[in-house]
């Protein structure tokens, strides 16, 4: 059997990822959307239109050289960093449950961290490649990358959203560790982070009570621990098949926002585990094959971007996924491809995008030429054993060092 | 393109990603696999707002169709305190309806639970009250019947209750309590957080299915009848308690049965247990002389004994053992076999008894019933206690005989005595005729059930005409029914103190058991005394059971008969009339000599009077069915030569 082509896989991941959104998001969100807006369609009708949105964006990003995308990292920076400042205004902001994580442009509301992290990533996998060796001295390697990593961590806190903050720390803090920062500067950094983010978590009661509700949901079933446990009651009333696409009945408002945040546990409910493992399994595939794009792209800029995006959403999944079994404590972040939500999905998708454009680039496939821009015929990566390209890498990496 | 050394740390990133998704795998099939139906459960209890509707306790009638128990349907107020916008509020305006503090309201609104009760079974005109609120969120009222025993204590012990949660706690209210409940409605209706119904959620209606009604084979004026008497000589005698039994001997019907100290119904939570215990099915007592019927019932069927064979009773003193003296109450010398029960003396007894055998009067003490459930349909009765033959000491056979050493119930005493009264079965006693639908449908119907032959109907006769000597000449006397025959027989058990392990002199069970009309009987009465303080007889203090129990028999036996308009006849008190085997009633021998080749009439002759005439033929005869004679073969008239056998059918009118 032929070998599936990284970026044919991944397309297709991601499409059956984004359709069974499309499901889950209309199953999860009829009876809400009815009784908010009078329309069993409301939050299908824009999860389609963010889908149509998101894939084009997708395959823009796919088209473009990756390579020519730090041209746009200064004023794309520039634009975050004044997102990531105005949403912290209410003139601005859009205020849900205390948080203001969302700007409103008309009718639609922006999340500027979604954008903060594909940007944070682009920035950091550009610094990270161009620097190389000097990444290895804390005064020019290190300290800029963390500047601009502090800044928009600290924005994002304020806001406050500790769960994106922490996501986009642990994916920069992979991508400094893959690219070769001294452990020592990765070790002092989270010594640094890690009493912060004791006070963050103990001084904020409502995360403290959070922590605490996720060590002993049922100690306080009515409060904190009313998520979690809405949340393991859908998975569980799920069991092995599940009660059937649309007959879950967690989502008639016990569960909070159960076709954002908590769209696995009804996933779950309704798919059973069966449904939930394939979600899983689609993951574990995205994973996989942002790995081997990671491993065969032609450079280090699109190595490093393509293990952080793939970290980025990867990681994502699971702390959602994990909220939603139980296993993490209570954080606001969606799933991404399947939780409805404009800003998310879109920039997921460009991610995405990017992702294929680095594996267009490094790998042809006749398959999905529409993909394939005619300038990565360039690239002069033609097809190649794993093995060999591995020991090519290999060798290119004792040239350069030379 | 990575270098290697990058490589190896990003395979290591993939790596952890990797170990955290197979982490999330083994969680959710944790959850969905190993805790699904917990979670489930749990769910589903939040989910299904589930309404449940009450279901009315079927009534309980006596045998005539008469109410002992019945419900009212009270509404119950709840509350959802999940739902509730305005606890305070709410608490305030509830509190003067419910007679409660707000605070005390509010208490049980904050419990943390999903459904409280505020308050149970209201009185109609509060719960209008309520309804006038105009019910706000998260409080309602359902309806929730409460039993109501409209007789009070009548029949406390036989129809138990049931308690708030229309739960049957005791009696027939527990026994019968699957049917008597009925099964609750549900409104099931599939909810919202917020508690309003879901349009398209599930919604079904499973309405209540009645309790059923239970009619029993008791009958509430013969109750009364044996209460009021029973409560009369508790309370004369000052006794630790007593029981009476009334039943049919020949279906194991019981028509009443009653122990004091008795409670009200209505009250049931205000008397302590021992009050409510049915005594004549969980109280062990030694029957003493009252179980010589079974000695003499063996000694007959086994044909140890003559008619009129007479026993030397010792001049009342038998040495059994170094000692240990049996006496009897009197100096008798020279007993005749019935003497010797009519008298109850102890020595004739044993002597019977050392006819008989411990193997031989063991088995007849088994099958009469002793050392067995009787099966009566109500709860918690007890065995009692019958030693077997090798675990018996040596005064055993000098004890058992005349009662002791035996432990048994009322219900198994006139149980067993009924199978005498009857003509040798031994029969289930039973309180539950049938249980109909509130529509009259016969959802269930009982029957008298036999459970063996104890001794053969011909036995049976004759130790009737002993028993009925008792009445007539015996310790029983005091048991006569002016106009009616009576059979029975006295016990008078010294208890065992159990602070010297030997017989008390004062402190003794006075029982009597009896049936009458004693060749056809309709009732057969058990009473029993615990402890009675005695009466003066012969200058002394007696605890004779013939003294204190047999007038009881008399009071309940006279107004009963009156009461079931049973014809007096078959000798007056005064008149002396022994029928027995040995002792023919002069017309049938006339009628016997004068047709002795021909088969005689039988029609619409009683079993035992059929008996009694073909007893004088060489005839073989064979019985069917039992009431009168409807048929007999070879027909009236008919030569009897060369016939060894005869067949006659009975039936009951």
């Amino acid at each position: 059997m032929k070998r599936i082509s990284s970026h044919l896989g991944l397309f297709l991941i991601t499409l059956a990822l984004i359709s069974i959104g499309i499901i889950m998001v209309y199953s999860a969100s009829a009876i809400l959307s009815l009784e908010r807006y009078n329309d069993p369609y409301f939050f299908l009708k824009r999860q389609l239109a963010w889908v149509l949105l998101g894939l084009s964006g997708m395959l823009i990003a796919a088209r473009i050289n990756y390579r020519a995308l730090p041209k746009l990292l200064k004023p794309a920076l520039f634009l975050t960093l004044c997102l990531l400042i105005m949403v912290l205004f209410p003139q601005f902001g859009k205020e849900i449950a205390g948080a203001r994580r969302w700007l409103k442009i008309g009718d639609f509301t922006l999340q500027p961290s979604e954008l903060a992290k594909l940007i944070l990533i682009l920035y950091m996998a550009d610094t990270l490649s161009r620097k190389k060796e000097k990444i290895k001295s804390f005064a020019y390697g290190f300290l800029p990358p963390l500047i601009i990593l502090g800044a928009i961590f600290i924005l994002i806190l304020l806001q406050p959203d500790l769960g994106t903050a922490l996501i986009i720390l642990v994916v920069i803090l992979g991508m400094l560790f893959v690219s070769g920062v001294r452990l020592k500067y990765l070790f002092s950094l989270f010594l640094i982070a890690l009493p912060s983010i004791w006070l963050l978590i103990n001084k904020v009661g409502y995360r403290k009570r959070r922590i605490l509700a996720f060590l002993d949901p049922w100690g306080d079933p009515r409060g904190y621990g009313f998520q979690i446990i809405q949340s393991l009651l859908a998975l569980g009333s799920g069991g092995i098949f599940g009660r059937g696409l649309g007959e879950g009945t967690q989502k008639l408002f016990y569960l909070p926002a159960p076709h954002t945040d908590f769209i696995f546990a009804i996933l779950g409910e309704e798919l059973g585990f069966l449904g939930g493992i394939a979600v899983i399994i689609l993951f574990g595939a995205f994973i996989y094959s942002g790995a081997r794009i990671a491993r065969r792209a032609p450079d280090l800029f699109g190595s490093l971007l393509a293990l952080g995006i793939t970290t980025w959403i990867g990681l994502q999944a699971m702390i959602n996924i994990g909220v939603a079994t139980g296993t993490l404590p209570t954080k606001g972040i969606p799933l991404p491809f399947i939780s409805f939500g404009g800003s998310s999905l879109v920039f997921s998708l460009i991610g995405v995008g990017i992702l294929l454009s680095i594996s267009l680039r490094s790998h042809r496939s006749p398959t999905l030429s529409i993909l394939r821009n005619k300038a990565s015929a360039e690239d002069g990566h033609g097809f190649g054993h794993l093995r060999s390209r591995v020991s090519a890498t290999g060798r290119d990496g004792a040239r350069q060092k030379r | 393109m990575f270098e290697r050394g990058q490589r190896i740390r990003a395979s290591l990133i993939f790596f952890f990603l990797f170990i955290f998704l197979l982490t999330l795998t083994i969680r959710l099939a944790y959850l969905q696999i190993i805790k699904s139906p917990e979670l489930q459960e749990k769910a589903h209890s939040q989910q299904k707002r589930t309404i449940k509707i009450e279901p009315q306790r079927g009534i309980i009638y006596d045998r005539r169709m008469r109410k002992l128990a019945v419900s009212l349907s009270l509404d119950s107020l709840y509350a959802l305190p999940r739902e509730m916008e305005n606890k305070e509020e709410i608490a305030r305006r509830l509190s003067p309806v419910l007679k409660k503090t707000p605070s005390q309201i509010l208490e049980k609104l904050n419990k943390g639970k999903n459904f409280v009760w505020l308050e149970r079974k209201i009185p109609k005109d509060l719960a209008e009250e309520i309804k006038g609120f105009g019910i706000s969120n998260g409080i309602g009222l359902t309806e929730e019947s409460k039993r109501l025993y409209p007789k009070g204590t009548l029949a406390c012990h036989l129809l138990g209750f049931a308690g708030l949660d229309d739960q049957g706690l005791e009696g027939i209210e527990l026994l019968y309590n699957q049917y008597i409940k009925g099964a609750p409605g549900w409104l099931l209706s599939t909810r919202d957080a917020r508690g309003r119904s879901v349009l398209s959620g599930e919604y079904r209606f499973y309405p209540p299915s009645g309790g059923y009604d239970t009619i029993l084979t008791i009958d509430e004026s013969i109750q009364y009848i044996a209460e009021r008497e029973l409560e009369k000589v508790y309370e004369e005698q000052g006794a630790r308690s007593a029981t009476i039994i009334v039943m049919d001997p020949k279906t194991g019907e019981i028509l009443a049965l009653a122990n004091q100290p008795s409670y009200n119904l209505n009250r049931f939570k205000d008397y302590p247990p021992y009050i409510r215990r049915n005594r004549a099915i969980t109280d062990l007592f030694e029957p003493g002389s009252a179980l010589k019927f079974v000695t003499a019932a063996a000694a007959l069927a086994e044909d140890v004994v003559e008619y009129e064979e007479r026993f030397y009773c010792e001049k009342g003193a038998l040495r059994v053992s170094k000692d240990h003296v049996v006496h009897d109450i009197k100096k008798y010398e020279w007993l005749t076999f019935p003497e010797v029960i009519e008298k109850s003396s102890n020595i004739g007894t044993i002597k019977l008894g050392q006819r008989l055998g411990p193997l031989k009067l063991y088995e007849y003490l088994r099958s009469f019933g002793f050392g067995f459930l009787t099966g009566i349909d109500l709860p918690g009765e007890v065995r009692g206690v019958l030693r077997k033959p090798r675990q018996w000491s040596g005064l055993s056979m000098a004890a058992l005989p005349i009662g002791q050493e035996i432990s048994v119930t009322a219900i198994q005493l006139a149980t067993a005595a009924s199978a005498i009264a009857n003509g040798g079965v031994l029969m289930r006693p039973w309180v539950v005729k049938a249980i109909i639908s509130k529509e009259g449908r016969v959802v269930k119907e009982f029957e008298s059930i036999p459970m063996r032959r104890v001794i053969s109907q011909e036995t049976a006769y004759r130790l009737t005409d002993i028993l009925k000597g008792v009445i007539l000449r015996g310790t029983g006397t005091r048991a006569q029914v002016p106009g009616y025959e009576v059979a029975g027989k006295t016990g008078t058990a010294q208890k065992v103190d159990p602070r010297t392990g030997r017989y008390s002199q004062d402190k003794t069970v006075a029982s009597f058991l009896g049936w009458v009309p004693a060749d056809d009987p309709r009732i057969l009465i058990l009473v029993v005394v615990d402890e009675p303080k005695g009466l003066p007889y012969e200058g002394r203090m007696v605890h004779y059971g013939g003294l204190i129990a047999a007038p009881v028999f008399r009071e309940v036996a006279q107004r009963t008969l009156h009461y079931l308009n049973v014809p007096p006849g078959k000798g007056s008190a005064g008149e002396i009339i022994r029928v027995s085997l040995s002792d023919m009633d002069p017309k049938v021998k006339e009628m016997g000599i004068e047709g002795r080749g021909k088969m005689p009439d039988l029609k619409s002759k009683s079993m035992r009077e059929t008996f009694r005439i073909l007893s004088n033929y060489n005839l073989k005869p064979n019985f069917i069915g039992s009431g009168r004679v409807i048929k007999q073969k070879p027909s009236p008239g008919v030569s009897l030569k060369g016939v060894k056998e005869c067949t006659v059918w009975f039936a009951s009118r």
